[in-house]
């Protein structure tokens, strides 16, 4: 027997007593429930725990092993950062939402078959699009809007591909599907936009800078990583998942370079990291995976540290925008501080976090000879440190002196990205201790000369190159501006299809309702008034067309009304009534 | 297409204006590199 519960059931159930809560009672429980929670983990054996059956399936509520384990530990730690840096706000929607939010992702992490799985990923979605409309301006609100519509959408994806693969396989369990049916692809294309794949990306840039500042971080950690999850326990060594990696780990650095928010350019940062864990999972070697997993784990902690030092300053000065922002060192010493080390570990440098999970996924890449990858991923290496190594820092806290003198960022925000940055110089330093969490057994060493020298030599010419665009008035203006992203073409394509829609069925609507509920019914109560006086009227009408007889037909119209009056119809349109009924009879009669 | 806060308030450009002397510097740096870069991608062949 288990003496615990289902890994989600306390976050989840215990984010619902907040709605009663507040001040610093509301405050202890946000910080005390990942705790709990966390400890209720680490009581659940490996295996399958929970199961049932419904419909005929069976329902498995945990599944526990070392894949589900070290996203629960990150999930579960993220959460408390998390709440740590929201405790100011006093927002019980947000709270509410924040909490939950992170419970479904814990859902999705241990669920043992699909079903469990689905209703997660859903609640997922719903708390995050809670997460977003909590800013409530114009602008969160219809990017909250465009990010539930996508992903209810994705979701329906998923669900087909579920549906049609239980129904396939007869097995709703939860593991490895591979890419090779009609439910395979679906259930792939579901995730991918959790995942925020090329051309599928844009609700990520898009509303994970309208988020509230708290949000923001929550948002930064779940939706993606959970895909992540999936793809590794789903679809590991699927081929395709290496060049949509690719694609993912290269293209956000053009859009980064010229974005101006600097929340937006974390956005496209996220994407690009999210890069190199896809091309992990797609080589599929236990040192790939490996690596994908722990730069899950690393970009979890150094990708909420920088929107944390982004949010502490959009807290205390308001502003967010690269052209606003510029000398902020000195007002807010250690938030400029801890955005440097969350700068230094997404850029990998040596005895830094990310340094020692990035290196991973390039070697794997190189030792299945995957030249091109190698380079694409070299690429994003130098890209990744420039707009978020050095672009974020510099633009918020040196760069032109903006003229903005704020307090620093409130104590409990420094706390929660204090400890963030001790983790990532931790990892950074003894990465033994987050490889032992990871899924397959590894005696990889990252500080080997050449991985040093190669990463060093790499920051060191991005730096110089950066120094030198600068200073030789190349590097592009920041500028507050729209970019067009692959959102155009559905924002505007909808628009477009809106109309067309709108045109050819409320065009149908408006013929259908002149001809069935106008003249239809109009002809119909006319016919109506005398049908007989109707038919024959008719009758005349056609057959003065049909014989050319040039006699005044308005009076012998008016003759067949007077007659009909009088029930005085002419001999030989009864006969000929009798006559056609006759022959349809006979016609019956002879037929069947 | 990125949604904005369009607001007026704040700068609409930050330019970074050059430095004199460092524009052939950065001319000279970038041609060496890439005259280095070519050298290797030449010895791989």
């Amino acid at each position: 027997m288990i003496n615990a519960l289902p890994p989600a059931t306390i976050m989840i159930l215990g984010a619902l007593p907040m709605i009663f809560l507040k001040g610093k009672t509301k405050g202890a429980w946000m910080l005390l429930l990942p705790i709990l929670s966390f400890v209720n983990l680490l009581a659940i054996p490996e295996g399958s725990h929970w199961t049932f059956g419904f419909l005929g399936f069976e329902v498995v509520l945990a599944k526990v092993d070392r894949l589900s384990l070290i996203f629960g530990y990150i999930f579960h730690l993220v959460a408390f950062i998390s709440n740590l840096y929201a405790l100011h706000v006093e927002d019980r929607g947000q709270n509410v939402s924040g909490t939950i939010y992170a419970g479904a992702a814990l859902g999705v992490t241990f669920a043992g078959d699909m079903f469990t799985l689905f209703v997660f990923w859903e609640l997922l979605t719903i708390s995050a699009t809670f997460l977003i409309l909590a800013r409530r301006n114009k602008a969160a609100i219809s990017a909250g809007a465009r990010y539930f519509m996508i992903h209810v959408a994705g979701g329906l994806c998923l669900l087909a591909g579920i549906i049609i693969h239980v129904q396939t396989t007869g097995s709703a369990a939860f593991g490895y599907i591979g890419l090779d049916s009609l439910a395979s692809y679906l259930i792939f294309i579901g995730v991918g936009v959790n995942c925020a794949w090329p051309f599928m990306h844009s609700w990520l840039v898009d509303s994970y800078p309208e988020a509230t500042i708290t949000g923001t971080i929550y948002l930064s950690a779940f939706t993606t990583k959970t895909a992540v999850y999936f793809l590794a326990r789903a679809y590991p060594g699927t081929e395709a998942l290496i060049w949509i990696g690719a694609g993912m780990a290269g293209f956000p650095i053009f859009y980064a370079v010229i974005e101006n928010d600097l929340r937006r350019v974390l956005a496209y940062s996220l994407i690009n990291q999210v890069g190199f864990m896809v091309v992990g999972i797609g080589i599929g070697t236990q040192l790939a995976v490996n690596g994908a997993i722990a730069h899950a784990f690393n970009d979890i902690l150094f990708k909420g540290l920088l929107f944390m030092t982004m949010g502490a300053v959009m807290y205390r000065t308001g502003k967010i925008r690269a052209t606003d922002l510029g000398g902020l060192y000195k007002s807010m010493p250690w938030t400029c501080t801890f955005c440097i080390v969350g700068a230094a570990s997404i850029s990998a440098f040596p005895l830094f976090s990310g340094f020692v999970s990035k290196s991973m996924v390039m070697e794997a890449a190189a030792n299945g000879d995957m030249r091109f990858i190698w380079f694409i991923l070299l690429f994003a290496s130098a890209g990744v440190f420039h707009h978020a190594g050095i672009k974020i820092p510099f633009f918020a806290f040196f760069s032109h002196d903006a003229g903005i003198r704020c307090k620093e960022a409130p104590r409990h925000m420094l706390l929660a990205m204090g400890l963030t940055a001790f983790l990532c110089i931790f990892i950074g330093s003894f990465p033994q201790f987050l490889y032992k969490l990871l899924p397959y057994a590894t005696d990889y060493n990252p500080y080997t000369p050449s991985h040093v020298i190669a990463q060093s030599q790499l920051l060191f010419f991005s730096a110089v190159a950066f120094t030198l665009l600068l200073l030789a008035g190349i590097y592009p203006a920041e500028m507050r501006s729209t970019n067009i992203d692959f959102d155009w073409t559905y924002r505007k394509g909808s628009r477009w299809f809106y109309n067309a829609c709108d045109r050819l069925f409320n065009g149908i609507n408006a013929f259908g309702d002149r001809v069935f509920m106008q003249e239809l019914p109009k002809a119909l109560a006319r016919f109506a008034r005398d049908p007989a006086a109707s038919l024959q009227k008719h009758g005349v009408r056609l057959l003065a067309e049909a014989t050319g007889d040039e006699r005044p037909l308005a009076k012998r119209l008016a003759d067949t009304e007077h007659r009909t009056k009088f029930a005085a119809y002419p001999i030989g349109g009864g006969v000929l009534l009798a006559v056609f009924f006759l022959g349809v009879l006979s016609l019956f009669y002879i037929l069947f | 297409m990125s949604s904005h806060d369009h607001s007026d308030d704040g700068k609409m450009v930050l330019a970074h204006d050059a430095v004199a002397g460092y524009r052939p510097v950065f001319l000279v740096a970038i041609t060496i590199g890439i005259l280095y870069l070519a050298y290797i991608f030449y010895k791989t062949l």
